[in-house]
């Protein structure tokens, strides 16, 4: 066979089982370490397949352990069982087969003539068997439980018994209680041969957990046995005290536990919960499988199993079947009256996790809210998965949470952040005080006094405070510059005038404005106004309406001045008209006609085209933007030439608008700011609208600056009376 | 004096009154009238966005002209919705980004760079050499008190901005003492600046009071004068 080669690298155990090993010199160990009942079964489970190939009826071909079998089922049933057959190794069945295989090859190689049909072959046998009325007839049977598989209506009831042991013998006599609680349905008696019964009604006994009576064998009746009776002759002695000991405690806590009918005397009292009321349930296939194996098992001898086999039921080695698990429900006991339902409180009740909730429950609603499918191949089912809109989940997946590593100095801060917070939550909210009266009325009575000194000078139209100019004294640089440019500007110049002030500061803008218009209109130049906010088309025409219509009633609109009307665009709207007006300035006059077919604007291409630049503004960025975006394109690259940039602005933005005054060179020619530079330059050319408004800004001045000085001494002295006063209460 | 004359200085003269009313605390009559300024001053805005740019731009050009300002203008519609904002932020960009462009240009070439040069221009050499060799004296000496005083007020004023300041272990966090002491006289600069700012705002409040008063008294005086 071969397995010499490899007895090298089996290990001990399957080196036992290696038949070479019988061939080592000292004796023959296979026959020593083997068990006896293997030692019977080997030959005996050969001899079926050695016998297929057995072609001579005569002994001389037929191996020896082959002939200890037909001997030994060829003995009378009287006799004794045979002495077990040592087992036979594989170098001897090589040998023995040899000789038998011999005849084979030899027809094969057709040295021999081939055999005959009414050779009694095996099959012919077979033929010869199933033909047979009694087995007993025939003298050299292969065995009677293959003549019963072929004439099951004769089953050979004696053959099994004798070839049996005792157990197997009690097994053969036939019970005549029925199997109960048989969970599939057996053979009847008379369909199968005596052995197929003997198995199934010792199987039947271990599978449905029937007492076995008297036909189950003796180790079968031990199980259902008591321990004093079987187990105590075979437990040591300190096993057996441990033994009693245990069997003392439990019945002390089981009273009566041991005499429950129906169940073995280790059965718990829990255990008696869990009895199966129904039948149980038909054994599975590999209990069937179980079944041809056991069989087999069950042929052999009893006598001649080992200790540990002989001590192992079929119930023991079968797997026991699956049972449900019990759902683990309390048990009500109703008879325990004594003990009252808990109660939990509620906040304990909120706390009880989901997952108690009776399962049996949750799936009877379930199967309330199971909706049948109504289309598709599902139809009329529940329990449908949902459609893919309720199973796929947009959006972003739920981020898990982690846990925060913060530092020492995180955690700091954390905490001051915390501090910060509830001290922000506790501090007193600053109750919303009132107006009291007394500021209140000190409020009425200021705007009133304010009032007063502004509308009585208004009203009384006195020239009480003399300009400026007429004080003696000179007139200051920047609006004296202003001057200059006008005078200097040739009769019919274009002058673009920008109007950059909202509606609030008219007043003041158009009143410091009037003087140097006049004194443009005087000198014969015409306007093209123009502004970049969107109310700047009603300013112009209010200013001119307003502050030239009286002193200049001839001066006409489109004639004289032309509203350019709006330029969009804020800054950048500044840099185009800086760069090229022609595209800037979309503006049509009222007939139609282009702004920029005019006469007046027929040598204008570029900014510095124009006579002079003014811009009235009230805001110092509005004003500053047309000197950082149209003051430089004033200046001629090639000539130097400048046109000048003059701004009529209100005294807010005087301050700001200083430094490009007095910067080197100026980027302002000209800066008249406010009531007063628009005074000093009325005084200069004529009194106009500023010497109306000059008294009441005076008084104005006088009442506000009053004003201030009032408060401001009594906050003064109230503060340093607290201060004194904390002084104090801080020495004692 | 007109029936328009008559209504519109009723009307001025009414809102001038709810105005004032203000000097009697924050009322419903002031809000009205605030109320209706912002209306009206949108309103017009708006119209006259429409009037003198809008239409003149669609009815008068080439439609091959406004192909590309229309796609812009479309562009800014669709910052109507918010599903749709994210359409018209180049057309945001574009106008934010030549904005700020054109804006930080012009302050650099139109104040920056000019202001430095002229703030330096008192310290000229050639400056101070020509009013001396005048005898003008005292303009040189002007120049450098000018000067001086421009240059320590910007040095000043830009300290006193200066937040920066070494982290001492179980101390407070101190600016440097020289900062320190720049950046209190920058603190004076700062205060007369906005002192001069405060009075120009008062006396322009000043200057739209007598304003309103005025054209109020006149009204009511061609009233009189036309009964």
């Amino acid at each position: 066979m071969g397995f010499a080669d490899d007895d090298d690298n089996l290990p001990d155990w399957l080196s036992d089982l290696n038949p070479s090993s019988a061939e080592e010199p000292g004796g023959e160990p296979a026959k020593e370490e083997a068990p006896d009942w293997l030692a019977e079964a080997t030959p005996a489970e050969g001899g079926l397949f050695d016998a297929l190939g057995d072609q001579d009826e005569d002994g001389d071909d037929v191996p020896d352990w082959l002939a200890n079998i037909r001997t030994s089922e060829g003995r009378a049933p009287d006799e004794d069982p045979p002495p077990p057959t040592q087992p036979v190794s594989f170098e001897q069945e090589d040998e023995a087969s040899a000789d038998w295989l011999e005849p084979i090859r030899a027809r094969e190689s057709g040295s021999l003539p081939p055999l005959d049909e009414d050779s009694p072959d095996f099959g012919t046998r077979l033929k010869t068997l199933k033909a047979q009325d009694a087995p007993e007839e025939e003298p050299d049977a292969s065995g009677d439980w293959l003549a019963g598989l072929n004439n099951p209506a004769e089953p050979p009831a004696a053959s099994a018994s004798d070839s049996g042991g005792d157990w197997m013998a009690g097994l053969s006599e036939p019970t005549d209680e029925p199997v109960a609680g048989a969970g599939f349905p057996l053979p009847e008696p008379e369909d199968k041969p005596d052995w197929l019964q003997e198995i199934g009604s010792g199987l039947g006994l271990g599978l449905t957990g029937t007492p076995a009576g008297e036909s189950a064998p003796a180790w079968l009746m031990g199980e259902e046995s008591s321990p004093d009776e079987t187990g105590a002759p075979d437990l040591p002695d300190w096993a057996a005290a441990a033994t009693s000991e245990a069997a003392e405690a439990v019945e002390s806590e089981f009273p009566g536990l041991a005499s429950e009918p129906g169940l073995g005397s280790d059965a718990p009292n829990w255990l008696t919960e869990f009895r199966p009321d129904a039948e149980p349930e038909p054994p599975s296939a590999f209990a069937a499988d179980y079944d041809e194996a056991a069989s087999e098992v069950f042929k052999l001898d009893s006598g001649e199993l080992p200790d540990w086999l002989a001590q192992i039921t079929p119930e023991d080695a079968l797997p026991a079947p699956a049972e449900p698990e019990p759902v683990a429900r309390p048990v009500v006991d109703d008879d325990t009256g004594d003990l009252a339902p808990a109660e939990l409180p509620s906040w304990l009740q909120e706390m009880r996790p989901v997952a108690s909730i009776d399962a049996a429950d949750l799936q009877d609603q379930e199967a309330e809210t199971a909706e049948a499918e109504r289309i598709g191949p599902l139809a009329g089912l529940t329990g449908v998965l949902p459609a893919e809109p309720e199973i796929v989940q947009f959006g972003r997946p739920p981020s898990a949470a982690s846990g925060l590593q913060l530092s020492e100095i995180q955690r700091g801060y954390s905490l001051q952040l915390a501090q910060m917070v509830a001290e922000e939550v506790r501090s007193p909210r600053r109750a919303h005080k009132a107006n009291p009266l007394p500021q209140r009325l000190v409020q009425a009575v200021l705007a009133l006094t304010l009032m007063a000194a502004v509308a009585l000078p208004l009203m009384a139209l006195l020239d009480f405070f003399s300009l400026p100019r007429t004080a003696g004294r000179s007139v200051p640089a920047e609006i004296q510059s202003a001057l200059d440019v006008v005078n200097g500007l040739p009769p019919g110049s274009l002058v673009l005038v920008a109007v950059e002030y909202q509606p609030a500061f008219s007043g003041e803008v158009e009143a410091a404005a009037t003087g140097l218009v006049d004194h443009l209109l005087i000198g014969g130049a015409r306007l093209a106004l123009i502004s970049t906010l969107p109310s700047g088309p009603a300013q112009i025409e209010h200013f001119m309406a307003t502050s030239q219509r009286i002193n200049h009633p001839n001066y006409l609109p489109e004639r004289d001045y032309y509203n350019l009307g709006y330029l969009p665009g804020g800054v950048s709207g500044l840099l185009q008209l800086a760069t090229d007006p022609r595209v800037a300035i979309t503006h049509r006059l009222t007939d139609g006609s282009d702004i920029w077919a005019q006469t007046a604007f027929a040598n204008i291409f570029r900014v510095r085209d124009f006579a002079a630049v003014v811009v009235l503004a009230d805001d110092p960025d509005a004003a500053r933007a047309w000197v950082e975006q149209v003051q430089p394109a004033l200046v001629d690259p090639i000539s130097g030439r400048t046109t000048p940039l003059l701004v009529v602005s209100s005294v807010q933005a005087e301050p700001l608008l200083w430094p490009y005054v007095q910067n080197e060179p100026s980027q302002i020619q000209g800066l008249v700011a406010g009531l007063r530079g628009g005074a000093y330059y009325e005084a200069s050319i004529r009194e106009l609208r500023v010497r109306r408004y000059w008294d009441a800004y005076a008084a104005g001045l006088l009442v506000m600056a009053a004003s201030l000085l009032i408060g401001g001494g009594l906050g003064l002295s109230r503060n340093l009376a607290g201060g004194l006063k904390r002084n104090k209460g801080g020495a004692r | 004096m007109s029936a328009g004359d008559l209504v519109g200085g009723f009307i001025a003269a009414l809102l001038t009154f709810l105005v004032f009313s203000y000097a009697l605390g924050d009322n419903g009559l002031f809000r009205l009238a605030v109320h209706l300024f912002i209306g009206v001053s949108a309103g017009y805005a708006a119209a006259v966005a429409l009037n003198t740019v809008l239409l003149p731009a669609l009815l008068e050009r080439p439609l091959a002209e406004l192909l590309v300002p229309l796609f812009w203008i479309l562009l800014l519609f669709t910052k109507l919705s918010p599903r749709t904002a994210v359409l018209g932020n180049p057309a945001s960009a574009l106008l934010v980004g030549v904005g700020a462009a054109v804006a930080v240009s012009g302050a650099v070439q139109g104040t920056l760079l000019p202001q430095v040069a002229g703030s330096t221009s008192f310290f000229s050499p050639e400056k101070l050499a020509g009013a001396l060799g005048s005898g003008q004296l005292g303009a040189a000496l002007g120049y450098l008190v000018n000067g001086s005083l421009i240059l320590v007020g910007t040095i000043a004023t830009l300290a006193y901005f200066h937040f920066g300041a070494k982290n001492h272990p179980h101390q407070l966090p101190e600016r440097h003492r020289l900062i320190e002491l720049l950046a209190r006289v920058g603190q004076v600069f700062i205060a007369i600046t906005f002192g001069v700012l405060f009075a120009g705002t008062l006396s322009a409040a000043l200057a739209a009071l007598i304003e309103r008063l005025d054209t109020l008294f006149d009204f009511l005086a061609r009233m009189a004068g036309s009964l």
